[in-house]
Formats: C-alpha cells, structure tokens, sequence
C-alpha cells in the first residue's frame, strides 16, 4: 500500500516538472539572451516541485519499516 | 519463462534486506554518542578541504602572480556573483558563509565516488545539523541587519491573526530544506543498490552519472534556498 503512495506521488509530481520545464524551453525559445536567469529559476522551481515526491518517499519509508 | 521469474523472486526476496545493507558501520557506540562511517568520512573530507585550502590560500599578495592564487579568486568570484544575483550589493556580507555551506555539502554528495565510503549526506544527523545550523545564520543575519523589535514585527506582519501561519511558515524550514536533500541523497543511495541487485553489468554507469547530477543540483539548491530566506527576511 505504502508503495501505491510513492506511485501516486511520483506521477502528479513527475506532470508538476514537465510544466516546470516546458515553461522554461518556451520562454528560452521565445528570448534567448534570459536563458540565465530561466536556468536558475527552473532549478529552484524543479527542486520545490520534487519536495513532494521526496517527503512521500521518506513516509513510505518510514511505513515500511514500522510494518 | 521460468529463468526470468525465478530471477524476479530472488530480487523480490532480497528486497527486505535492502535498508540492512545501505546502513552505515558503526564503529564505536557508548548509549547515544556514536562513531560511524558516516562521520569517519566527514572528517575525511574535511581534512582534504583543509589541506586543500591551505594549500590555495598561503602567500597571497594583492596583484595575482600564481595559479593557486587564480583559482581561490576564481572560487570566491563565482560564489560571490551566485549570492549577487539574488541579494544584490549586500552579498559581500553574506557569500563567505553560503559559498562554505555549497562546498562541503557538493563534497559530502560526492564522497561515495571513492570506495568504501559512504555519501554522509544520507543520513538524516548530518542533513539535519546542516539544514538547523544554516536556518539558525538565516535568522542571526536577519536581526542583525534590521533590528529585533523589527524582527518580531515581522511575524505579525499583515495582521495579529497571521502569527501562527508565519510561525510554522519559519520554523518548518529547517526541516524541510534538510528533508530534501537527505531524500534525494537516501533514495540515489537505494537506487544504486537496487540496480546493483537486478542488474549489475553496465547499467549502475548510468545511474552513477545520474547520481553525481542529483549532488550538484542538491547543493546548489540548498544554497540557494539560504540565500532566499535571507533576501525575504531582509526585505
């Protein structure tokens, strides 16, 4: 069961970064001298996005072990 | 047929055992005080960072003539120009500080590159001390710069009502940045030995390469989330 919350975790979160990142290659496209800036702020929007995958990981963890 | 599931269950029947084996050796236990590979390697690497800078920074003069001298000023500049993206022209203060937290934390990520030693970032001690020691400088700088009675204004800043929020707001901090980066070191580490079990030919390269990805973008994160709570609390 704890893994069924990883795998559902993963799969919103995983959609969460495809847009992340489809946003950046759009902008990038669109003016590539900010592509810097874009860079930068893909990497702080991707690692807060996977914050979610993270915490559901370590709690599907922590059932496991408890089981 | 018959040889791939057999193969499944061994994997599968192996799986339990699988926290067993990414535990660190513990050297040395006395109740709670505890000596183990993870802080053996900590110490490792901050004596390869010491004898590291001592060698870069002895006999600088004002004018570089020698490489050592050109590769700390590299050094410097690069943390400096990544603090005076976000900070702008108050980074002199700050990028001492956040420029030594990215760099032990890059080397912690990538100790597990020499064998037998294990990533000290995958255990939740170490990402913990790191995440409480950075959120506690956050907050040092914060009042330093404004003033204390400013600070405390802060917390109920929109209205009286908001104290809660803003307090959980604060305070969750520490535990989230050092949850992120234990989780994705943890789960690199549980990764690589679930390949090494199915399968062990070529395919561990990969998720290596991965792995060394995974560390630098985790330091880089970190840093930059320090650096971010500093600028919302100054503003």
């Amino acid at each position: 069961m704890e893994f069924l919350a990883i795998g559902i975790a993963i799969a919103s979160a995983s959609f969460g970064e495809a847009l992340v990142v489809k946003a950046t290659i759009e902008g990038v496209a669109r003016q590539p001298e900010s592509a810097g800036t874009l860079r930068t702020l893909m990497i702080i929007g991707a690692a807060l996005v996977e914050t979610g995958i993270i915490f559901a990981f370590i709690l599907g963890l922590l059932l496991w072990i408890k089981m | 047929m018959n040889i791939i599931v057999n193969y499944l269950k061994g994997i599968i029947e192996k799986l339990p055992n699988l926290l067993d084996t990414t535990k660190p050796t513990v050297f040395y236990q006395n109740g709670n005080f505890r000596i183990s590979s993870t802080i053996v390697t900590t110490w490792f690497m901050m004596l390869l960072l010491f004898i590291f800078v001592m060698i870069i920074t002895s006999k600088l003069e004002k004018i570089s003539k020698t490489r050592r001298q050109a590769v700390a000023e590299k050094i410097t500049l690069f943390f400096y120009n990544f603090v005076y993206e976000v900070l702008g022209e108050s980074a002199k203060k700050f990028y001492g500080v956040l420029g030594s937290i990215f760099i032990t934390i890059l080397l912690m990520n990538f100790m597990w590159v020499i064998p037998t030693f294990t990533t000290p970032t995958a255990s939740v001690s170490t990402t913990l001390a790191l995440g409480i020691i950075g959120f506690l400088y956050t907050q040092y700088v914060i009042i330093r710069e404004k003033n204390f009675f400013k600070y405390l204004k802060s917390y109920i800043e929109p209205n009286a009502f908001m104290i809660i929020g803003n307090v959980i707001n604060i305070f969750a901090r520490p535990l989230s940045i050092s949850m992120r980066l234990f989780g994705n070191m943890f789960a690199g580490k549980i990764l690589d030995s679930i390949i090494m079990m199915s399968i062990p030919l070529l395919a561990p390269i990969v998720f290596s390469v991965l792995s060394i990805l995974t560390g630098g973008i985790q330091a880089y994160v970190f840093t930059l989330l320090l650096t971010m709570f500093i600028s919302e609390g100054l503003e």
